[in-house]
């Protein structure tokens, strides 16, 4: 596993696996690539941090992502009362030495959904809430 | 009688201007609202309290100030009704309307800035948002100590 593939793989793996390392190939890719470890480590604190403000049952829902064709993640939980679901935009926080990475977005144009430029060096999670015309942006 | 003639010349002017171009003047309703700690309920943000409490574990949302802005030109910058002893700011560098369909119109803000106590930047996104629709925008970096957490509430609309 390279790293482009290892970070594509950080963006959707649980994040209990993440913070163990995961297993795999993406296990033998973190210990073996100082980068990635570190972008794991960031993606976990950072997920950290963000738990600290959330309630339990938006928590749990964040820590069982599943992963759609493209990004953003979309995360759904039946735990979580009136949430919908959630999109992880960006974990660019382990974004390491000069390799520049375009802004990530979700798709808009074409949706009725709100979307949100994540810029480099920032993560955002989108929460679609259970009123249809509210849409949460929470960076952290 | 030069300044009704005025008035008049300017209402025929607008009236004047095809249906689709009065459509896409953009109004952007900024709330700024102050999480942990409050108890009041202002109706003014009853259904952002009410989707923010299904997220997270605040105690309480205060409206701290709001402001409405028309944008004329693609951008704008304009300060808020100032809020306590801290003076807020927004700006933003490009706002468009995208979309054909008469409700399927979204408002997009670029380099969308709000600033609080002069040029401290606490926010810094671009959004794209369908008209009718709440973006509700927060951050944990943006909490300072023995600070609220500050939450940014934007509200497009035509007008």
């Amino acid at each position: 596993m390279d790293c482009a593939a290892a970070r594509e793989a950080l963006l959707s793996i649980d994040l209990e696996e993440l913070a163990s390392g995961g297993d795999g190939a993406l296990a033998e890719h973190l210990r073996s690539c100082p980068d990635c470890a570190a972008a794991t480590l960031a993606i976990v604190a950072a997920t950290e941090r963000l738990a600290v403000d959330l309630t339990p049952a938006t928590s749990i829902a964040m820590q069982r992502p599943r992963t759609l064709p493209n990004r953003p993640l979309l995360i759904r939980s039946a735990t979580a009362a009136g949430l919908v679901g959630a999109m992880l935009l960006g974990a660019r926080a382990f974004q390491q030495g000069s390799t520049r990475v375009d802004p990530v977005s979700a798709p808009a144009s074409t949706t009725t959904l709100p979307a949100v430029t994540v810029p480099p060096g920032q993560n955002a999670v989108v929460f679609r809430t259970s009123n249809p015309r509210i849409t949460v942006v929470w960076y952290y | 009688m030069y300044r009704g003639l005025a008035l008049l010349a300017a209402f025929c002017a607008i009236a004047a201007l095809p249906m689709q171009a009065r459509a896409q003047s953009v109004t952007l309703r900024f709330q700024i609202i102050e999480a942990d700690g409050f108890t009041e309920t202002d109706p003014a943000i009853a259904d952002v309290r009410e989707a923010l409490r299904e997220l997270f574990r605040f105690r309480g949302y205060r409206l701290a100030t709001e402001t409405m802005i028309r944008v004329h030109d693609g951008r704008f910058s304009q300060h808020f009704p100032t809020a306590g002893e801290v003076q807020y700011s927004i700006a933003a560098q490009h706002v468009a309307l995208a979309g054909e369909a008469v409700g399927a119109q979204n408002v997009q803000i670029r380099e969308l800035s709000l600033y609080a106590g002069g040029d401290d930047q606490i926010l810094a996104t671009s959004l794209t948002v369908p008209v009718g629709q709440t973006v509700v925008v927060g951050a944990t970096r943006m909490r300072k100590a023995n600070a609220p957490v500050l939450i940014l509430v934007v509200r497009p609309d035509l007008r």
